[in-house]
Parts: C-alpha cells; sequence; structure tokens
C-alpha cells in the first residue's frame, strides 16, 4: 500500500465513520467495516506526497454520492502522472458522463501539481444523488461532433511546451481529418516544472471519449502531442463508446445502478 | 479488455452481486439498485 491508497482508506474511514485495520504503508491485507452512512459537509486530506488526489476522489466517490447532504473535498497531492487518472479527464469525461447517472459532482484544478513534489490542489464537490442511480446506455458511437482539449505547462512558457504539445496534437488528427480546440494554460503556481496534455471528443449520440498524458523528464512536448491524439484516434477506431480509462471507471456506478447499463470499451 | 476493466467487473460481481456480461467490447452490467 502507497500513501495515495493510505490517505484513501483513511478518508473513507472518516466520511463513513467506520471501522479500519491493518492500514499501513507496506500493508498486503487491510479490514474496512463501512459505518451508519455519510453526512454532506467539508472536508481536507493532503497525500503528502505526489500520490494521485484523482484516485482519492474515486475511492470516496461511490460512498459520497449517497451523503445526506452536499458535500465538498479539498485534496492535496498530484494530479497529472502516469498509471493514474487525470484531473481534466475527471473534470471533462467522468464527471460529465456520471451527471447521466444522477451524480452531479464538479472538480476545479486550484494549483497544478506533478511527480515528485506534488503540491497539487482540486476541489470537489457532490450533490446527493436522493434516490437510486440510473443505468448508463452507450450501444453506439455515433459521429465525432466536437474535440476540445487543454494543453497545461508549469513553468514552461519559455520552452512553449503548450503551443508545441497543441501542434503536434493537431497535425496528428488532422491525418484523420479531426482538428481539435485546445485550450493553452500557462501554469507559475505549481511547486515544480510540468505538462499535461488531455484530450476530449463528444460525439453525436453522447459518448465523452478522452485521452491525455502527462509530462516526464526526457519526454517532449511532441511526444506528449503525439500519443494523446494516437490514444484518442485509437479508441475512436474501435467504435468504442467509452475510452480506456472510462471504461474501468464507470463499473462500480453501474453495479450499483437501478437497471442494466451497457457501454462498448475499446478493444487493445 | 484492460486488467483494470477486467479487475473491476470481478469485484462489482463478487463483492456486490452484480451480474455483468462482456460480448466482444459490448459490456452489460446489471446494477443492484442500491
Amino acid at each position: 500500500m502507497r500513501p495515495q491508497h493510505l490517505k484513501a482508506l483513511q478518508a473513507l474511514k472518516q466520511i463513513c465513520h467506520g471501522s479500519l485495520d491493518g492500514a499501513e504503508i507496506g500493508s498486503g491485507e487491510i479490514w474496512f467495516q463501512p459505518g451508519g452512512g455519510v453526512e454532506g459537509g467539508h472536508y481536507e486530506w493532503d497525500i503528502g506526497t505526489a500520490g494521485s488526489t484523482t484516485l482519492l476522489a474515486m475511492t470516496l466517490l461511490p460512498a459520497v454520492c449517497f451523503s445526506r447532504g452536499a458535500i465538498s473535498f479539498k485534496l492535496s497531492g498530484g494530479l497529472f502522472q502516469d498509471f493514474a487518472p487525470s484531473a481534466y479527464h475527471m473534470q471533462y469525461v467522468l464527471f460529465p458522463m456520471l451527471k447521466g447517472m444522477g451524480i452531479t459532482a464538479e472538480l476545479k484544478v486550484i494549483r497544478p501539481g506533478y511527480v515528485p513534489r506534488g503540491g497539487g490542489i482540486i476541489e470537489v464537490g457532490v450533490e446527493p444523488v436522493g434516490g437510486k442511480l440510473k443505468p448508463i446506455n452507450l450501444p453506439t458511437q455515433g459521429k465525432v461532433t466536437r474535440i476540445q482539449g487543454i494543453a497545461l505547462s508549469s513553468h514552461l512558457k519559455e520552452r512553449k511546451v503548450s503551443q508545441r504539445m497543441v501542434e503536434k496534437c493537431n497535425e496528428v488528427l488532422k491525418s484523420q481529418g479531426y482538428r481539435a480546440d485546445i485550450e493553452i494554460i500557462h501554469d507559475d503556481s505549481a511547486l515544480q516544472r510540468g505538462a499535461a496534455l488531455a484530450l476530449y471528443a463528444e460525439t453525436s449520440s453522447g459518448c465523452i471519449i478522452g485521452a491525455d498524458r502527462a509530462g516526464e523528464p526526457r519526454r517532449t512536448s511532441e511526444e506528449i502531442g503525439r500519443s494523446v491524439a494516437a490514444s484518442l484516434l485509437e479508441d475512436l477506431s474501435t467504435g468504442a463508446t467509452v475510452d480506456r480509462y472510462l471504461a474501468d471507471q464507470l463499473i462500480f456506478c453501474a453495479a450499483l445502478a437501478d437497471g442494466v447499463s451497457q457501454c462498448r470499451i475499446p478493444r487493445l | 479488455m484492460t486488467e483494470h476493466v477486467e479487475t473491476n467487473l470481478w469485484l462489482v460481481s463478487t463483492i456486490l452481486g452484480a451480474r455483468t456480461e462482456v460480448d466482444k467490447n459490448l459490456v452489460k452490467i446489471q446494477g443492484i439498485g442500491l
């Protein structure tokens, strides 16, 4: 168990007044007993490393959407990194898709955070569902109606990192007849240098299919732009109605919903 | 199918009792209506 996993369990225990045994860094087995329900309110948790804040938010989401009142939390840690959901994917893909299931959630990026220092901040607000979750029905992809995105870089304005990611990304998309409207953000608030590129495509059948990648030392802006565009095109080409990340994220809410949910996942 | 999808389908089936079905790339989940 890593610090972000531990913090997620501790946060879950706190909001539902449950009990938790065996949870420590390195644990291979834990015991968790839920308590008597989740109250609304405001909470703050700091992972203390660059561990993923979105992973923490994902852990809490199935519980907090059934809370007795509106709930908000401020999370500190990492926002953009490999092997974890990116804050932009959660904000522009996951949360809008959950809206159709009756979950009203919003995310604000207060400060970007990257590996290794972390220090990023997100704020998440969730309204109580007030009933049962609705199933999600996404049998067909439809046509792409719009592609948008965000090219974020921190303390890298002079290297034109955001612009270079956008240029390469649109160059690859153009080869398949697409073009993305990508907002360029030059950030100076993060604790360190970093970058992230996110795309999200809307389709005529109500799908939102995303792709994203964070920066890494020796990973060029052009490589990020190329790989994000390629990831989106690959998922679209399979006829999928959810992207490779959303596919597993929707499963928990679908399993709690009242009815049959269906979606087409990318064949990878 | 990614490992995450496979794992989560197993988890909701085992822990929550949700029925899941995968036919080629179409995933169906019968929710428990919590």
